[in-house]
């Protein structure tokens, strides 16, 4: 263990059931106040490394350690850490308060105390005056951060929130996280956010830990993440890429490589892993970095304008090359004049492009 | 599977005592003493003479057959009855006269059986009501005894299980979604085909527990037989209360129980098996 | 034949004087026993002697009324107190068994879980008869060995109370698991995150989310009790509940004094019916 003091921290933890291995060995640091995102397709093993934070299962090998201290054998409601469960899990037979006073109430806290402190932590959230309304009266919205409220007045060491955006829909959700960005920075807490889309966690956390198979694939920021991203299964989950498979033809200084394509088409790439020549790669093109031009000589691959996916802002072209389909985010500066069928040429600079072992399916 | 904790042992224990001790053991000591012989003077012996007296007495094996076919039938009549009237309350009533119904459909029923017996008493006995206003009206002259007669009972029957039939019935009826209806019709049903082809097989589930709770309770009931049917009802629960409590023959009266027993458990399950239910999904939903 | 598929007006006609119909079948001998019990005859029946109510205050035998009758006043004390012990040892049960069966994971879950609807399918005669053969047969096998007479395996309240908690167990815990199933884990979950121990968890969220059904569970089950007949028949003792003393009173021919009591009966049945209906009511709320 380092010497630093981190909010929460696991060492080889591991979570078999039977023969399925939920959580593989895994071991990470979360630094206090930040805001750490675990982020995963379902069946990934996120909610049951949750599960084993907040108490509700147990590990079956390696240490939880929150402030240093371990946690494994202590009970769930003993545990420095609260949790923002996924369907909320308000009390519906409770008001507001009694709701944020369950926890005080739970830990002795004197009467008057206890008033102070569900006034200020409502103020905090932006909902003072709503003490005494029922958890039905309340929007999806207003759930959430009194779900939220009801956690972070008994000052956490870690906040664990379980998808708790799932249930709201797109618009709510869009809004929700700005705001928790802001309460988390607010609060100063350190938050633990599972999610399985990657836009949330993108946007929110200071860093994003990407878990497939019970492991974390890569724990980095959310921009390296997007940038540089360590395994073919991140480049494919985080953010939207097209994605070509081939072979490495040769291999250059600084982890450049020439990546074959077929039908004698090869281009540039950068190598991150430094594979060497004859590895099945795949080669990543994130649509944003294709550019469209009329130019050929300029160009990388030529191809045939299929159609257009209009998005407002979003927007993709659609390009028919020699190696498949291709995404090419739509120019937005200029007015998009292409017939269908029309020969285009794309063209990136070729810091923009990698490529990374295949994956084995 | 995980590890099941304290919490668990704790939980199946008064389970356990309770299926036990009131359910698995008495009906086994049952059982065992419908084998015995009777004997005051010989010591314990087993026998089958308590289950050869009931083939070899025809009181008893046509009390038997009378009390299934009484019970079954009085269970078809029950269905007939009810499930317009559930089909009413489920589909056609709305908001507050909906509720009114079905709270005028179970009311009656929260209370005692022998009250809603003896209601029909005074109307259907000689001196009754019903023979009374017959006798105002001029359409008879002397007075008739209603009760006492296979149609007494089976009004009595009926009506003491209604209840049982309607709400399995309005539960099943109103899980159904219109629209399924509506297409039934919209692809060119007819009242009845859609009732037929859609509605019933809906509804089968609450058909075959109504069913089963009413058979039961007819084939149970010793208070409609013995008030309404009065002495020569010829039912098999009086039988058996006859030699336990009269006679005191407890091992031929227990040769009867688990009689009785096999006969309801052989009709439930053939029930269950021709509708293809299960007993957790008709009776535990 | 949904409000949306129209019906031809004679036949909604014909529908509607059914539905009619139906509910006079339902109200008519109550309403019979409600009426009667004013009249001021010695026998519940025709013709009409004029008003009186001292079917329910007479003091004077014959005309002694329903509240100086000291024997049925007792045996309405048996029957309560019967119900009373019946609802919480049935109610506890039940309970556990919800906790069990919708918490717990555990091999030949299912099997038990049939187990456990076995009293519905068991007619009442027999579970009483059954209860009391093993009852007697292990008082008196005490008796010979230790001579010892353990008075309350022998036909009387206790036993009464453990037949039909036999039975009524099973209906509560169908009531409470259905309620259980519908319980959100996390909810608990939550509170032991926040601190709570199992215990008082359970005491804070499960036991407030639970409280209404066992209000209506508990109001069932004192009525299923103090209403049962079958069971209780095999079983009584010296200290007769209500439904046997009323039962031998009308074997007996008796006054008036059998409607008052049921109009109480109804009464109290309405007014439990009504504080049932309430609280589910604000459980939907």
């Amino acid at each position: 263990m380092s010497d630093v003091v981190n909010d929460l921290s696991c060492n080889l933890l591991h979570k078999q059931f039977d023969d399925f291995v939920a959580v593989d060995k895994l071991s990470f640091e979360v630094e206090s106040g930040s805001f750490f995102s675990i982020l995963g397709p379902s069946g990934c093993g996120k909610t049951t490394l949750l599960r084993m934070l907040a108490g509700f299962e147990q590990a079956s090998s390696g240490d939880i350690f929150i402030k240093n201290a371990r946690v494994n054998d202590v009970a769930p409601n003993h545990r420095p850490l609260n949790m923002v469960f996924q369907h909320l899990a308000l009390f519906p037979n409770m008001s507001v308060a009694e709701n944020i006073a369950y926890g005080l109430k739970r830990r002795k806290v004197g009467r008057s105390e206890r008033e102070q402190k569900i006034k200020r932590v409502l103020q905090r959230v932006g909902l003072d005056g709503s003490e005494h309304k029922g958890i039905s009266q309340l929007s999806g919205g207003q759930k959430q951060r009194i779900a939220i409220a009801r956690c972070l007045v008994l000052e956490p060491s870690v906040l664990l929130l379980d998808e708790p955006l799932g249930a709201l829909d797109l618009k709510l959700r869009e809004h929700m996280k700005v705001e928790l960005k802001h309460l988390q920075q607010e609060f100063g807490t350190t938050f633990v956010y599972i999610t399985h889309d990657q836009s949330e966690a993108l946007v929110m956390s200071d860093k994003v830990a990407v878990m497939n198979h019970g492991r974390f694939e890569q724990v980095d920021t959310p921009q390296r993440l997007y940038a540089n991203p360590h395994s073919s299964f991140v480049a494919k989950f985080v953010g939207n890429t097209n994605v070509v498979r081939g072979r490495i033809g040769d291999v250059g200084a600084n982890s450049r490589a020439k990546v074959e394509l077929g039908d004698n088409l090869s281009v540039p790439a950068s190598n991150p892993q430094d594979l060497a020549v004859g590895s099945n790669v795949e080669l990543f093109l994130r649509p944003e970095a294709i550019e469209l031009t009329g130019d050929a000589t300029a160009s990388q691959i030529s191809g045939v304008f299929k159609e257009l996916l209009f998005d407002g802002a979003n927007s993709t072209v659609i390009v028919q090359t020699s190696v498949g389909d291709l995404q090419v985010r739509l120019p937005q500066q200029k007015p998009f004049e292409l017939a269908k069928g029309s020969v285009v040429y794309l063209s990136w600079s070729s810091e923009q492009c990698f490529c990374l072992a295949a994956e084995n399916n | 599977m995980r590890r099941l904790g304290i919490g668990f042992y704790l939980l199946l224990c008064p389970f356990a005592l309770w299926l036990l001790l009131l359910i698995i053991l008495p009906h086994l000591n049952m059982l065992e003493v419908s084998l015995n012989l009777r004997s005051y003077t010989t010591p314990k012996s087993y026998t089958f003479q308590n289950y050869l007296n009931f083939f070899e007495q025809p009181l008893y094996w046509n009390t038997f057959v009378r009390t299934a076919w009484m019970s079954i039938l009085a269970t078809l009549l029950t269905l007939l009855i009810a499930f317009p009237m559930a089909y009413y309350i489920a589909k056609l009533a709305k908001g507050r006269s909906k509720t009114l119904l079905l709270m005028a459909c179970i009311l009656p029923f929260w209370l005692s059986e022998l009250v809603r017996t003896y209601g029909w008493m005074i109307i259907l006995r000689e001196s009754g009501l019903l023979s009374g206003l017959l006798r105002y009206f001029g359409i008879i002259e002397n007075n008739i005894e209603f009760l006492y007669n296979d149609a007494s009972i089976m009004l009595g029957l009926v009506y003491t299980a209604m209840l049982f039939m309607i709400v399995p019935l309005v539960s099943a009826l109103e899980s159904l979604d219109d629209s399924h209806i509506e297409a039934g019709y919209d692809l060119g049903g007819s009242h009845w085909n859609v009732l037929r082809e859609i509605v019933i097989p809906h509804a089968m589930p609450g058909i075959v527990s109504g069913c089963i709770i009413v058979f039961m309770l007819s084939l149970g009931n010793y208070l409609t037989p013995n008030l309404i049917g009065g002495k020569d009802s010829l039912w098999f629960t009086e039988q058996i209360f006859t030699q336990f409590i009269t006679r005191f023959n407890w091992e031929q009266g227990s040769a009867f129980g688990i009689l009785l027993l096999l006969l309801s458990s052989l009709i439930v399950y053939l029930g269950l098996l021709l509708s293809g239910q299960t007993l957790s999904k008709t009776m535990g939903k | 034949m949904i409000p949306s598929i129209p019906m031809s007006a004679p036949r909604q006609r014909l529908y509607k004087l059914y539905v009619l119909a139906f509910l006079i079948f339902l109200v008519l001998p109550l309403a019979v026993v409600v009426g009667f019990s004013f009249n001021d005859s010695l026998f519940p029946a025709l013709p009409w002697q004029g008003f009186t109510l001292d079917w329910y205050f007479g003091t004077q035998s014959p005309k002694l009324g329903l509240f100086h009758d000291k024997i049925l006043l007792e045996s309405i004390g048996n029957s309560a107190f019967i119900a009373l012990w019946v609802t919480v040892v049935a109610l506890a049960l039940a309970l556990c068994n919800a906790l069990l069966f919708v918490r717990y994971q555990f091999r030949g879950k299912d099997f038990l879980y049939v187990l456990m609807l076995l009293p519905l399918v068991i007619p009442g005669v027999i579970l009483g008869v059954s209860i009391l053969v093993s009852s007697s047969q292990f008082a008196n096998y005490i008796e010979e060995a230790f001579a010892y007479d353990i008075e309350w395996l022998r036909p009387g309240a206790t036993l009464i109370v453990l037949g039909q908690v036999a039975f009524i167990t099973t209906i509560c815990s169908l009531v409470l698991i259905a309620r259980l199933r519908k319980f959100d884990p996390s909810l608990e979950e939550a509170a032991l995150n926040l601190g709570a121990s199992p215990w008082v968890a359970f005491l804070t969220v499960t036991v407030p989310f639970l409280r209404t059904t066992i209000v209506s569970a508990g109001i069932v089950s004192f009525l299923m009790s103090f209403e049962n007949f079958n069971t209780t028949l095999m079983l009584v003792g010296s200290d007769a509940p209500l439904t046997i003393a009323m039962f031998q009173r009308l074997r007996e021919g008796s006054t008036p004094v059998l409607n008052s009591v049921s109009v109480m009966l109804m009464l109290v049945s309405a007014l439990l019916a009504v504080i049932s209906v309430t609280f589910q009511k604000k459980e939907k709320a």
